[in-house]
């Protein structure tokens, strides 16, 4: 029995090396499509350079979380007209278990005064593989708190990312390119600092017929409910007031859900937390939208001010911000 | 609490160490200690259902006891009857009352009548089929004489219960696992290895073969409408690589997780797809159930003493019960009757034994002839595993046609079979394994092919590596479960 153990602990040892070897080999070696289980590619959405712009940005008056609504839905230049610092990182797919990784990695940096956390319903049942590759990819170096934030997503496309990812960048000390994405929305997008993604694209046509959810009845995941109210906590915890919104989403799509009150009802369930769904308090055309999902220019152009104004009228955000 | 998932590793690290570590000395302690861990392991999916399980223990361990006491031989008889009553009912409401409702609905309504039947909304009990034939084969080989009864509800309790088995078999027999619960197990090197290395293998079907091609299969039985005849033929390949990938990886790896506990279950598949018959094949698939309807339902009917048309009924009974065992659906017993019929000819020509004996014994490669033989049954296998996958009848008939009518190619399969591309790699390392072990038990012995252990350790921790690269980590769960 001894021996048996032994052996079994020594064969587990020899695994694991093999299996960190392997991913090296089969990163470095293989076309993507020949690693079914390796993904290493970043999402468009210009996560890298918002996460080298994370690292230098310090006491800013708004942090924005949330997914590609929120990088796509808050244009930190119209806050800045409004004489507010704010600062935008929203990522591709992002579901509240990367928000909470994202704010174990930087609340302590950047400092906010006010957060406002764009909670929009699908990243809530969203299993989060998608935004965990692209910060693996995106990230300076994969830490304890990323090796944290993946035993939540509990998939091993995402462990084998970060192993190749830990390789590449804490051993051999390489750096992802900028830009490798080469869609036509890809090429469209243009980073603003501060977070921001203007798209030269008005409107996508072929992107929002026909559009309505595939699922349309929302249910939102345990893991990222509970990491939700952890991101809150730790909010709470810091003294730093937090607004939870709903960027306008493409009309047919929204109106294609069926229980809106069960998310609303859960939004609204957080005592001392203001919750805006602008779905409901100005719906925006079509023409307001870039695709079957996110606003463009002209719709965030629309909507930023009436947010903004709003927020300081029901005293959310102080009015001394627009006097600064 | 599936095999192919975190918790079951867990479970399986606590119960290891508990059951050898703490409680090795005791066998009514160990043998509780199972119990109680097979309990927790079934009730992990319902607790509710627990409840169905103890009593139908409760049931056949009394009906055996009650059957060896009794010393009138009409008094045996109706005893037998009415645990085989019980078993059925269970079996019945649980699993076919919707089938038995729906069907009369169905044929009243042909006779111009409206019939309303009230119809169960209850999820079926994982594994109602496996424990229900456990306990009515020890009742049987109690009536038969061929055992005792356990005086030990524990032991018994384990027998049917034991978690490995518990959900998908192999269905166990008490003559065989009841006497490996009642003796004190040891601690066997060999044994342990065995185990280990038999479900690696298992979880090498199941998740990199059979979960992988699920999605594929899955795609195209549900747009076959607009597949090209190569796409469906693929898709009817796929399946039946799927569910032997899927339920011989759950057999492999019930029966490996056995062996660390010391027990050893009975052989559930020994590489059905190199068969050159369907005879043979039905020895080489899920034998603990071919080998159950053979012992407790074709020899009491007769089997093949009474001439050649009793034979034959005989046979049809057995493929079409085998066929409705698997389900409440018209789909299976079409399966069932369509191997009865393929299984007609060799039984007609006295040939269902000829392929009896070792497949290529002294050689590589087989011969043409036996090749030849193995393609011909792989594909008509493969045709009854279009009926058994499809959701009726009718909607296997159009697959099976639109195999011949629509064009072969039609632009779409790149896309289809892309993110397949690996499968075939690990299709070609599980063909090499299984050939090579193709006249042994199981694979466990492939592995003493690399002499030096650090080698072994490297070929085992690659196949770990393939589960983790090429695996579907969906946590599906196992075919055979809904039966």
């Amino acid at each position: 029995m001894k021996t048996f153990l032994i052996r079994l602990s020594l064969f587990f040892f020899l695994a694991i090396i093999i299996w960190v070897v392997g991913v090296w080999i089969w990163g470095s070696a293989l076309p993507a499509k020949y690693r079914k289980n390796l993904l290493y590619t970043p999402v468009n959405g210009f996560s890298q350079s918002r996460l080298e712009d994370a690292d230098t940005v310090k006491n800013i008056d708004v942090l924005i979380l949330g997914s590609s609504h929120a990088y796509r839905g808050f244009d930190t230049r119209i806050f800045k007209q409004y004489g507010i610092r704010a600062f935008n990182l929203g990522t591709s797919s992002q579901t509240p278990v990367q928000t909470d990784y994202l704010i174990d990695e930087y609340i302590d940096k950047i400092k906010p005064k006010y957060v406002i956390y764009d909670v929009y319903y699908n990243m809530f049942r969203k299993d989060g593989l998608e935004s965990s590759v692209d910060l693996i990819y995106c990230t300076r170096k994969p830490s304890i708190a990323m090796l944290e934030m993946l035993t939540k997503v509990d998939k091993i496309k995402a462990y084998n990312a970060f192993i190749y990812a830990l390789l590449r960048k804490s051993i051999l000390n390489k750096r992802e390119k900028v830009g490798t994405i080469k869609t036509a929305q890809a090429q469209s997008d243009a980073y603003i600092p501060g977070g921001y993604v203007e798209s030269s694209i008005l409107k996508n046509a072929d992107k929002q017929e026909g559009f309505v959810e595939a699922n349309g009845t929302v249910v939102f995941s345990d893991e990222n409910k509970q990491a939700f109210e952890r991101t809150l906590a730790k909010l709470k915890k810091r003294n730093i007031p937090v607004v939870i919104m709903q960027v306008p989403t493409f009309r047919r799509r929204y109106l294609s859900v069926k229980n809106h009150d069960y998310i609303n009802r859960y939004f609204r369930s957080f005592k001392q937390v203001p919750y805006y769904n602008f779905n409901e308090i100005m719906p925006l055309p079509d023409d307001d939208f870039l695709d079957g999902s996110h606003l463009n220019q002209k719709g965030v152009n629309a909507f930023n001010p009436v947010m903004i104004n709003k927020l300081v009228a029901d005293g959310v955000l102080p009015n001394k911000l627009q006097s600064n | 609490m599936l095999f192919n998932s975190i918790e079951f590793i867990i479970f399986l690290l606590l119960v290891y160490v508990l059951y050898w570590f703490v409680l090795q000395k005791n066998l009514t302690i160990q043998n509780f200690f199972l119990l109680i861990a097979s309990y927790v392991f079934y009730g992990w999916w319902d607790w509710r259902f627990l409840l169905l399980l103890i009593l139908s223990t409760i049931i056949d361990y009394s009906f055996g006891l009650l059957i060896y006491r009794s010393t009138v031989q009409r008094t045996k008889k109706l005893l037998l009857w009415l645990s085989i009553f019980n078993n059925l009912a269970i079996l019945g409401f649980f699993k076919y009352y919707n089938f038995f409702a729906d069907s009369t609905k169905v044929l009243f309504s042909q006779l111009g009548m409206e019939l309303h039947p009230y119809m169960l909304s209850i999820a079926l009990p994982v594994g109602i089929s496996f424990y229900t034939f456990h306990g009515m084969s020890y009742v049987f080989d109690i009536y038969n004489g061929k055992a005792k009864p356990s005086t030990n509800p524990v032991n018994y309790s384990v027998f049917v219960c034991f978690f490995p088995l518990l959900v998908a078999g192999p269905i166990e027999r008490g003559t065989h696992l009841l006497p490996q619960v009642e003796v004190k197990r040891v601690f066997n090197y060999r044994q342990s290895v065995d185990g280990l290395r038999l479900m690696l293998w298992g979880f090498f079907k199941k998740i990199v073969i059979a979960d992988s091609l699920a999605q594929l299969v899955d795609t195209i039985f549900k747009t076959h409408e607009h597949s090209s005849g190569l796409s469906l033929m693929m898709g009817a390949v796929a399946f039946a690589i799927q569910i032997y990938g899927d339920f011989s990886g759950y057999s492999d790896i019930a029966r490996g997780t056995a062996k660390l506990f010391g027990f050893e279950l009975l052989i559930n598949f020994r590489f059905p797809y190199f068969s050159r018959d369907i005879a043979e094949f039905w020895r080489r698939w899920h034998i603990s159930l071919s080998s159950w309807f053979r012992d407790y339902l074709y020899i009491p009917l007769g089997g093949s003493k009474g001439g050649k048309l009793l034979s034959v009924r005989n046979t049809f009974i057995i493929f079409l019960v085998s066929g409705f065992w698997h389900g409440a659906n018209w789909t299976y017993i079409f399966w069932g009757g369509l191997h009865a019929v393929y299984f007609l000819p060799l039984l007609l020509l006295d040939r269902n034994r000829k392929n009896n004996g070792p497949i290529a014994e002294n050689s590589i490669l087989p011969s043409v002839m036996d090749f030849l033989r193995m393609v011909v049954t792989f594909i008509i296998v493969c045709i009854a595993w279009v009926f058994f996958r499809a959701s009726s009848i009718g909607e296997a008939f159009t697959y099976l046609k639109e195999i011949v009518t629509h064009p072969l190619l039609n632009g779409k399969e790149k896309l289809l079979f892309r993110p397949y591309i690996y499968i075939p790699v690990m299709l070609a390392i599980m063909l090499v394994v299984e050939w090579i072990c193709r006249n042994k038990d199981d694979v466990s012995s492939f592995f003493d092919v690399f002499k030096k252990r650090p080698v072994r350790y490297v070929v085992y921790a690659l196949l770990c590596f393939m589960i983790v690269m090429y695996g579907a980590f969906e946590e599906t769960s196992f075919i055979y479960f809904q039966f």
